[in-house]
Parts: structure tokens; C-alpha cells; sequence
């Protein structure tokens, strides 16, 4: 027997929600520095019984340097929250900031197809030709 | 959707490039630009600006009257009236907010909860501005320089104005009260603060899009009428 809990079937995992966001400053910010911004900024909003509520989670091989674009996946009930709290954010360290949501995804392959310009194989089927 | 934000300062005239730069980024197709009722004299060079600026997107004038009393409030809402395409009554005193929504030339009351230790508005002062149409305004600002036990105040203060707005049917509007181009947020950010604060999506959605848009188009209509001199 493995060590760990089986993983649950779809019907009983919770609905999740995928926040794009986006980050306008003077300066490029790093991963970490809005990671902490952000926990910051959600603890103060909502308490820790809130913010458990929104089953937070920061997606870090998605953050993009280049357009300081990123994604957030959380509870789908609990997505006006979040987006608030995300907007409470002025300032990372020194830097001033302006953070604001893209759009939702329900899906993270819809999230990297609709706003980090990934294609898979279906965007270049070629359509059936009309006869 | 069209989606307005009705209450940025501009504190300098140079600043206001950047800042509608930076309204058109985050989504807003139109934003209204306001000046303190001090500086009124600087409304028509504002206004000059706006006009070279080709900048893709419809831009306001607000002027934003701050009065220790009923008697100045009406004459510089008569003063500024002519001039710009909206008016904001910055709230926070009782007489005033009363006095701001009886008066049908207002549109907006900003803050009414300012700096008090109750939310500012009662059954009277919402009905009074549902029959005067005069929008009661969710300032974004207010929530982002308060941090801790006075935000927690702030927020079911405006909780309960959301509230009456709604039972009377009275507009509300939300806004960024952007004192700098940093202080700005996207409309979509704005509508969120209305649905956690009780409203639902539709109406919130409403109160940055359709709200100020109507109080804009109206005033615009209702300026062109008016004679000169």
C-alpha cells in the first residue's frame, strides 16, 4: 500500500477557477517577491479562515518575467475574493504597482491557450473542406 | 461594455497622459478626469489638454466640491455646474451628504462615510437620492490607504450603504478615487469589491459600466441646451 491518499475522483474534488493577472510597475518584480506580496495582502483581507476557504494556490512554473503575467488557481466560489484581494496590492517592496485580472479559466489548458499564447496540435487541424 | 471610472484626480497637468495610458491598458473605454473645486481655474487648460490629446478613449470633466455647509455647497454647485460635465460632493458630514443628495444638480456623493464612525447615510438621505437620481459612490481609495481595524470599519460601513442603495433603488457608482496613476485598478477589480460587498454581479457590473456612463451621456446632452452667458 502507498503512503499516500489515493487521489479522489473528479466528482468529489473541489471546482477550481484559474485567475490570469498581471503585473504593471516601473520595474520587472520576481516570482517571489509577489508570492509574499500576495499572502500579505489576502491574510490581512480575509483572515486565515477566509483565505482557507479559497483554497489558494499559486501556479510558479506559469509566471511569465517578460510580461510579469501570471496564474492563480483557487476555489470557484471564491473568485471575487481573491480578484479583491489581488487589487489591494499597491506596492511590492519599493515598487508601485497596478495588478489586474486577464480573465478566468476553468480549465489551466484554457488559461494557457486564451492568454499565454500556447497552441497545441488541435489549432492547426485543418478544417474539413465544404463540398 | 463600456466601462467608466468617474473619480481620478489629476493633481498635475502632466500627469494626465499617463494616466489615461494607463485607464486604456486596463480595460476602461472611458474615464472621468476630476479637479478640487479649488483649483476650478484650472478646468479650462484640463480641458484644452483633453482636446490635443488623441488618446482613443472618452474622457470627463469632473470637479469634486468639498463645503462646510449647505448654504456654500449650493453655491458652488451652481458655480461649477456650467462648467464641467460632472459633479462630485465629497460626503462625510451629515447636513452635506443630505443636502448633496436633495439636490438633483449633484450626481455623485463621494464617500459619504468618510471619517466617521457611522456609515454617513440613512433611509432619508438614499430615498432623497433615488428621486434626484445623484449616485452614491464606493470609493476604492478608501479601502486601499486603510489597512486593519478602521478598513474592517470602512467596509461594513459601505456594507450597509449598499444595502439601503439597493433597497431605495437609489444608483450606486464604484470608483478608483485614484489620487496617482498607481492607484488606478481595472473595472473588472472594482465590479469584485461591489459582489463583496452584497451587491450581485449584474449590479455591480452595472455601477461601473452603465451608472456613470448614463451620468456622463445626460450631462453632456443637457450642456449642449444650455445658453452661453
Amino acid at each position: 500500500m502507498a503512503d499516500i491518499p489515493k487521489t479522489l475522483p473528479p466528482t468529489l474534488r473541489g471546482k477550481k477557477r484559474y485567475i490570469v493577472f498581471e503585473i504593471i510597475s516601473e520595474k520587472k518584480l520576481e516570482f517571489s517577491e509577489i508570492l509574499n506580496a500576495f499572502w500579505h495582502s489576502i491574510l490581512n483581507f480575509m483572515g486565515e479562515m477566509g483565505t482557507s476557504r479559497t483554497n489558494i494556490w499559486f501556479v510558479k512554473d506559469m509566471w511569465e518575467e517578460k510580461n510579469q503575467r501570471g496564474l492563480i488557481r483557487c476555489n470557484h466560489k471564491q473568485v471575487e475574493y481573491v480578484r479583491v484581494a489581488l487589487a489591494l496590492i499597491d506596492r511590492i517592496g519599493d515598487v508601485q504597482v497596478i495588478p489586474f485580472t486577464l480573465g478566468v479559466s476553468g480549465t489551466m489548458k484554457a488559461a494557457k491557450r486564451k492568454f499565454f499564447g500556447e497552441r497545441t496540435l488541435e489549432d492547426f487541424e485543418v478544417p474539413p473542406e465544404e463540398s | 461594455m463600456d466601462f467608466y471610472d468617474l473619480h481620478a484626480h489629476v493633481e498635475d497637468l502632466k500627469s494626465v497622459e499617463e494616466i489615461v495610458e494607463i485607464a486604456k491598458r486596463i480595460g476602461y473605454s472611458g474615464i472621468g478626469l476630476t479637479v478640487k473645486y479649488a483649483n476650478i481655474g484650472e478646468l479650462r487648460r484640463l480641458k484644452e489638454k483633453i482636446n490635443e490629446l488623441k488618446s482613443g478613449i472618452d474622457i470627463a470633466t469632473c470637479v469634486e466640491i468639498d463645503a462646510s455647509g449647505v448654504k456654500e455647497l449650493r453655491r458652488k454647485v451652481s458655480k461649477a455646474r456650467k462648467l464641467s460635465e460632472v459633479i462630485v460632493v465629497s460626503g462625510g458630514d451629515y447636513k452635506i451628504n443630505r443636502a448633496a443628495c436633495e439636490d438633483s444638480r449633484v450626481d455623485i456623493l463621494a464617500h459619504p462615510e468618510y471619517k466617521r464612525s457611522d456609515s454617513g447615510i440613512d433611509h432619508i438621505v438614499v430615498r432623497a437620492a433615488h428621486e434626484n437620481n445623484v449616485a452614491i459612490e464606493i470609493n476604492f481609495h478608501e479601502i486601499l490607504e486603510t489597512y486593519r481595524k478602521i478598513r474592517a470599519h470602512v467596509l461594513s460601513h459601505m456594507r450597509r450603504n449598499v444595502m439601503l442603495a439597493e433597497e431605495y433603488n437609489a444608483p450606486i457608482i464604484i470608483t478608483s478615487g485614484a489620487r496617482s496613476k498607481w492607484e488606478l485598478r481595472g473595472p473588472r477589480e472594482l465590479s469584485s469589491v461591489g459582489q463583496v460587498l452584497g451587491m450581485s454581479l449584474e449590479n455591480s457590473m452595472k455601477s461601473v459600466s452603465d451608472v456613470p456612463r448614463l451620468i456622463v451621456e445626460t450631462n453632456r446632452r443637457k450642456l449642449k441646451v444650455l445658453p452661453h452667458g
